[in-house]
């Protein structure tokens, strides 16, 4: 029964703890990874905030058509 | 209950209280990146709303740059038909507009008039008697006009 205990406490709970760590250290890693992602993925948003801008650089690219054409019309009539 | 039990019991505790701790810290560990990537998720979802349209309005604007240089193109070569004579003239530059760029060159030229800024050109004046001889042997180079002549 001694012989029964001593293999327990030397060698089943020392391999227990030793597998247990091998699970935890990946999944510390995993967690610290998933802080970084989220620290630098949450700026991802505030710097697309110029792309909304776009809609603006459209309507201005018309309205420097439009002139365009006025200008090159003019030009036209000079020479 | 013998001894030996007794240790057997505090053994299989000691085991348990392990797997159960360690089970517990991956189990948060696991609700941690859950709750992170859950938020990463909606910024994603954000991004990929806010440059759906994108494409679309790239496009546009492309269409409506490229219409605009067409019309700078057309409009510049029909100007350029337009006055193709005056920019035949104007691809040569004029003494004048040389002279003028260069007035320290146009003091040593020989064949200019006064020697400083905005001179024509000037024809050498038509040979008279006393200048006939002077046709028989070259000329010295930088004695040529009428305005180098020796008194």
């Amino acid at each position: 029964m001694w012989i029964g205990d001593a293999i327990f406490l030397l060698v089943v709970i020392p391999a227990v703890v030793i597998i247990l760590r091998r699970v935890l250290t990946p999944a510390v890693e995993i967690g610290a990874y998933v802080e970084d992602i989220t620290e630098h993925g949450a700026q991802f948003a505030p710097h697309l905030g110029a792309l909304s801008e776009l809609t603006t650089t459209r309507d201005l690219v018309k309205e420097v058509n439009a002139d365009l054409e006025r200008y090159v019309r003019a030009l036209e009539r000079v020479g | 209950m013998e001894p030996a039990h007794i240790v057997l019991l505090i053994a299989v505790a000691i085991a348990v209280i392990a797997i159960a701790g360690h089970l517990i810290a991956v189990a948060v560990i696991l609700k941690r990146v859950v709750d992170n990537l859950t938020v990463v998720l909606g910024a994603v979802q954000a991004v990929t709303e806010t440059a759906q349209p994108v494409g679309a309005i790239i496009d546009e604007i492309n269409r409506d740059l490229d219409s605009g240089r067409k019309l700078i193109e057309n409009g510049v070569e029909r100007l350029e038909e337009g006055r193709a004579p005056v920019g035949a003239q104007a691809e040569e530059p004029s003494r004048h507009a040389v002279a003028e760029s260069a007035p320290d060159t146009a003091e040593s030229a020989p064949d200019t008039v006064g020697g400083g800024s905005g001179t024509a050109t000037a024809a050498p004046p038509a040979p008279g008697d006393v200048d006939a001889d002077r046709f028989d042997q070259p000329a010295p180079e930088r004695k040529r006009g009428w305005f180098n002549r020796d008194a």
